[in-house]
């Protein structure tokens, strides 16, 4: 790909996540995360050219909701651009600013992930998700135990709980470093054993200390031409590459027969037109959309084209801790934060910050040079994106 | 300089009252098969099309993530395939920046909409207003017009009889369209006997209830030629949000409108819009709109509405000669399907209603109430 | 504000006043300040101010300037909820002798912060009863226990019955028994820790009807803490509840109408790509692998194998019925008598078979009494015994 011009991250704001944001309206969540973005760029509403927005109408019950919301985005007067892609919103925006700005439309974007899951039916809404003449009459959310089985097969029943809960305790510890966590618990290692057992069961061995939140949060994030971008920002996050791969209607992969995830389809394409051969070297650190800690333990193994047990152990090595040789969600993750539209968005919006070095008490002891942000949506929709320190040559 | 997009083909499905007989995926088929004949494109990696854009909606279609039930159509399987939620002509705007950008050189526009499946749009309109204020008030699209129609009226002194007119006139367009087989003819009479739904605005001046669905492949220009030799060039785009609350706008005062026809002139280099254009195609949900979005653009002049449609304006500048709005669209498609109709009037494949020697054209649409937001393309052939 | 969090509030802002002397505000000022607090709570004071330095006295001692004030307004006023201005303006408060004494007097003393009075598990379980939601109750009969362990714990039993809530102490017969450490009940009661969270970390045990449980959020009014006053709680904004809905009719159109139609006669069908030739079920207009049109129907099953059992310990109620599904069930990917691979169907089992579940099981449709053409013409499948 022969990209017409270079993008840069220049700010990112986000609301406070919390199931308990009663005291604000939509509009004024939003803006709280406007404001942050604007003044980390050092910006204000008058050098936004266009204003993209994105979230998912059923959760709210409010149609064409960018319409209402112009109140708190400040979209009054600009271009805009409403994209919705189920759980991967967030990072399709990222896709669509991207290209607002690369295509020399616009030289400076700002994009607006939002959900507040709190004002309607969050599980019914993904029950909506499915066909009203089939599934939607079978399905109740979007969980299964399927993964959890698997892994306990291929690894053994104990090594495969005790992972996955290593999982979990290392993204807590995690979002105790971040402020904008929604959920940040204060679990100490020593409890895995405890957990496993008293975590009330969702399905399977998923359990509820393994599942993501439901949250009320906004992400904003603010891209600019190479130009723009150097004027008013020290170190952007260049926007090297993204992809995006989606899977079909109906969830074709149970049965007896071996199933290519999107996950490592889009990181073998991704890598390939990257020239990245060893994903775990030459990729500082990544943040990954993990709706539950059975699937982000699991997803580790695709996103990083692994072998075997190798993502078992880069828990169990503590690797993938905020202070370990790669780095998996400073941020706490899904599991801590999960304000739907905006889910996906703060994944892109953590790996700028860790470029950007404006990640504070979450930021990794290491200059981070690449980092890798995935989106997970749909019927196990994937989107990619790669950040890089240096800017990407054209 | 980022290279031009060109629209290689068209296609749509007929716009029906009720197509009771088909899913939302039946009629993007249709469209789709439709697409894929008369371009030979394909979902190959290297040489097909690189990004699928939907063009749903969650509310219209009761579901969460609409594009979920098109991803086996949209070529989505282990593809990328994205979803505007708003105005369908937005999906041009989307598709030529992903194009622009350099990071795709085939995009397939596809969208669809079934009015008929809720109980009442004004249902579904109705939640666009904020559940605290303008909610309980009792508003949706359709009242909101009737504020703007009175504003607008009052202004460039529309009455009830130009209003008549413009109805006539979009009903005989549409009644010559093969794509609208529900739309009849209506007289003078009919309509301004027609009942009033929120004054001014009668049943026959709003647009009728209707399902269809409606595509376009849109390609890199060093890629058009593998798919058309008609391409039709995207020139200009441009869009812009007015405020929110009624209160807070100048409802007659096409503020919204302006902005977007000001940056889509500006990017199409475009000076003197009245001379700029051999045929448009206007978003027209409530006849009042017809002239008073013409005003907007700089088609016609400031207040000049009434004298416009006295002077049947609207055969002159070859304006809605698909019927528009009027001849009946989905509120979501409404601007996508002006789009698609000015360029099928560019390839020279329009048919029954194909202009005279037409090189250049606007298309232009319309979501929101009483004209919130506003997006507006410009189009050119070789 | 209750009797119990004003007593001593008044005594307390006198017995502060010589802490938080501002020693620049009453520089260069001897004056006896006279005050009568009147009220259950109220009382006299003298506060004497002389040399920079700040006395307080009870009781009436020389007063130069004496006011006179009721003890609501008097703790609003110092809390700054009142204006003193407006109060002297409307009568609320009364002064007699040197007013322009007064006037100085504003810039004595730092901002009165009140003691944060301590919150216990007790205090919390005795306001209950004072603090019941009508409409949260309503119609609702259940006995809630509680454990709360920790020194500050107990055990105690909100019955909830015919509209009325009565707390016991001890465990009575409960229908579900919640147990959890005091601090956390505190955090929990006090909007700190959220309760889904701590249930799901294992804070916040429960044994019995979990249902019921979901419903006692809405049992009570908020609790506010001995400390704070109403006046002092932040305002309890108002949300609006609804439900949304939008009558629909779902077209089923050529293909899928065709394979709901079959289910009248209890037969179930895929339809088959022409190019790849996999099985789709239910069948689509398309195959998403080629994207090309499926034409041809193919009837499988109606028995076939177990492939991936889930079962599910929790159901969410339906957004606009409110209904509930029974727990736990076992939704299940069927691998159906010609199917192969992936072409699995997505069905539920029969819910006496869960403990059977497992990969490789034969199964088979238990159709409705009455077909309709919906994919629940299938009551469920059941596992078949040899």
């Amino acid at each position: 790909m022969k990209k017409n011009r270079n993008v840069g991250v220049i700010g990112v704001g986000q609301s406070v996540f919390s199931s308990h944001r009663e005291e604000v309206n939509q509009p004024e969540m939003i803006h709280e995360a406007v404001l942050e973005a604007l003044d980390q760029a050092g910006m204000t509403m008058d050098d936004i050219d266009c204003v993209l927005h994105g979230n998912m109408e059923l959760f709210e019950m409010v149609h064409q909701p960018d319409l209402w919301h112009t109140l708190g985005t400040g979209a009054f007067g600009k271009e805009t651009l409403r994209v919705t892609t189920g759980g991967t919103t967030g990072a399709t925006l990222v896709c669509a600013a991207d290209a607002l700005v690369a295509s020399g439309l616009h030289d400076v974007v700002m994009a607006i992930g939002f959900e507040k899951l709190q004002e309607g039916h969050t599980t019914g809404g993904i029950t909506n998700m499915a066909d009203p003449l089939w599934t939607r009459k079978l399905q109740t959310g979007a969980l299964t135990g399927m993964t959890a089985t698997q892994l306990m097969d291929e690894f053994g029943e104990e090594r495969a709980k005790r992972a996955s809960m290593l999982y979990r305790i290392t993204m807590d510890k995690h979002a105790m470093n971040n402020n904008k966590a929604h959920r940040r618990l204060g679990l100490e290692f020593d409890q895995a054993e405890d957990l496993a057992i008293n975590s009330p069961p969702l399905v399977g061995e998923l359990r509820m200390i393994h599942m993501c939140s439901q949250s009320d949060g906004t992400c904003v994030m603010i891209f600019a031409s190479e130009k723009k971008a150097r004027q008013h920002c020290k170190q952007p996050a260049w926007i090297k590459d993204h992809i995006t791969v989606h899977r079909e209607e109906n969830f074709a992969i149970f049965g007896d027969a071996p199933v290519t995830t999107t996950h490592r389809y889009a990181a073998e394409k991704l890598f390939e037109r990257n020239n990245i051969m060893d994903p775990r070297k030459e990729i500082d650190m990544m943040e990954m959309y993990d709706p539950s800690s059975w699937w982000g333990l699991d997803w580790l193994r695709e996103f990083l084209l692994l072998e075997g047990d190798e993502h078992l152990e880069m828990v169990e090595n503590g690797e993938i801790a905020l202070d370990g040789a790669f780095p998996v969600n400073p941020s706490g993750g899904v599991i801590a934060s999960n304000p739907i539209g905006a889910t996906a968005m703060v994944r892109v919006a953590e790996a700028a910050m860790q470029i950007m070095g404006t990640a504070g008490d979450h930021q990794v002891p290491k200059q981070v040079n690449t980092a890798l942000a995935s989106g997970f949506g749909g019927t196990m929709w994937t989107v990619l994106t790669l950040l890089t320190r240096d800017l990407p040559g054209l | 300089m980022a290279r031009k997009v060109g629209i290689c083909a068209v296609a749509q499905t007929t716009f029906q009252r009720n197509k009771w007989d088909q899913r939302f995926q039946n009629m993007a088929l249709e469209v789709l098969e439709s697409l894929r004949e008369q371009t030979g494109v394909d979902f190959s990696e290297k040489k097909g099309i690189g990004m699928s854009i939907s063009c749903s909606d969650d509310v219209f279609d009761a579901r969460t993530i609409s594009d979920n039930g098109l991803t086996d159509l949209l070529g989505g399987h282990f593809g990328c395939e994205e979803k505007i939620a708003q105005e369908g002509i937005q999906a041009l705007y989307y598709g030529l920046a992903a194009i622009r950008s350099g990071h795709v050189d085939v995009v397939l526009l596809l969208g669809h909409c079934k009015e008929s499946q809720g109980q009442s749009r004004n249902m579904v309109t109705h939640l666009s207003f904020d559940p605290f204020y303008t909610r309980p008030v009792g508003l949706d699209y359709c009242v909101s017009a009737g504020l703007q129609a009175q504003a607008y009226g009052e202004r460039s002194g529309i009455t009830d009889e130009h209003l008549a007119r413009i109805v006539v006139r979009a009903r005989e367009k549409a009644a010559e369209n093969p794509l609208l087989p529900d739309t009849e003819r209506v007289t003078m009479e009919e309509v301004l006997a027609s009942k009033y739904l929120a004054d001014p605005i009668r049943e026959l001046h709003a647009y009728p209830v209707s399902d269809g669905s409606v595509g376009m492949i849109l390609a890199a220009e060093e890629r058009v030629h593998e798919f058309t030799d008609t391409p039709v060039w995207i020139t200009g785009v441009g869009n812009s949000m007015d405020r929110f609350f009624l209160g807070d706008r100048n409802l007659g005062a096409n503020v919204a409108l302006k902005a977007a026809a000001k940056r889509a002139y500006h990017r199409a280099g475009i000076t003197d819009p009245k001379s700029a254009f051999d045929l448009v195609e206007l978003s027209d949900q409530y006849a009042y709109q017809l002239p008073m979005w013409m005003e907007g653009l700089g088609l016609c002049n400031e207040a000049g509405g009434a004298k416009w449609v006295e002077e049947q304006g609207w055969d002159r500048d070859q304006v809605n000669l698909s019927g528009g709005m009027l001849g009946g669209n989905p509120l979501l498609l409404g601007g996508f399907v002006r789009a698609a109709e000015a360029a099928l009037q560019l390839k020279g494949e329009a048919g029954t209603r194909q202009a005279d020697k037409a090189k250049t054209a606007l298309a232009h649409g319309v979501m929101g109430p009483a004209g919130q937001f506003h997006s507006v393309v410009t189009l050119k052939r070789d | 504000m209750t009797e119990k969090t004003t007593a001593g509030l008044v005594a307390d802002i006198f017995g502060t006043m010589e802490a938080r002397v501002i020693p620049d505000g009453v520089d260069g000022i001897t004056a006896n300040y006279g005050y009568i607090i009147t009220g259950p709570n109220g009382g006299k004071w003298t506060v004497c101010v002389a040399d920079g330095r700040v006395k307080v006295m009870e009781d009436l001692v020389k007063p130069d300037v004496t006011t006179t004030c009721a003890e609501d307004d008097w703790i609003a006023i110092t809390l700054g909820k009142l204006d003193g201005m407006t109060a002297f303006s409307s009568g609320k408060l009364k002064v007699t002798g040197d007013m322009g004494l007064l006037v100085a007097a504003a810039g004595f003393f730092e901002k009165y912060q009140p003691q944060p009075a301590e919150v216990t598990v007790a205090d919390i379980f005795a306001t209950m009863e004072s603090r019941v939601n009508p409409d949260g109750v309503k119609g609702i009969t259940a006995n809630c226990g509680y454990r709360i362990t920790g020194e500050g714990g107990g055990e105690w039993t909100v019955c909830v019955a015919y509209g009325k809530v009565k707390v016991l102490e001890g465990i009575a017969n409960p229908d579900v028994t919640t147990t959890c450490a005091d601090d956390d009940w505190i955090a929990i009661t006090l909007g700190k820790l959220d309760g889904i969270t701590a249930f799901s970390s294992g804070k916040l045990k429960v044994e019995g009807n979990l249902d019921i449980l979901s419903t006692a959020a809405r049992f009570f009014k908020k609790y506010c803490p001995p400390s704070a006053g109403p006046e002092e709680a932040p305002e309890e904004l108002i949300a609006l509840k609804q439900v949304l809905s939008i009558p629909q009719t779902f077209a089923t159109g050529p293909v899928m109408g065709h394979f709901l139609n079959a289910l009248k006669e209890k037969k179930i069908l895929a339809n088959q790509c022409p190019e790849c030739q996999r099985l789709q079920i239910p069948p689509r207009e398309v195959c998403a692998e080629c994207v090309v049109r499926c034409k041809e129907f193919v009837q499988i099953g109606p028995e076939g194998i177990i492939s991936t059992p889930d079962v599910a310990y929790y159901a969410s109620p339906d957004p606009l019925t409110g209904e509930t599904r029974e727990t736990p069930y076992c939704s299940c990917h069927f691998l159906l008598d010609g199917c192969k691979g992936h072409e699995t169907m997505w069905h539920e089992l029969k819910a006496s078979d869960i403990p059977r579940a497992e990969r490789g099981v034969r199964v088979r449709p238990v159709w409705n009494d009455t077909l309709t053409g919906s994919v629940t013409d299938i009551k469920y499948f059941e596992i078949i015994d040899d």
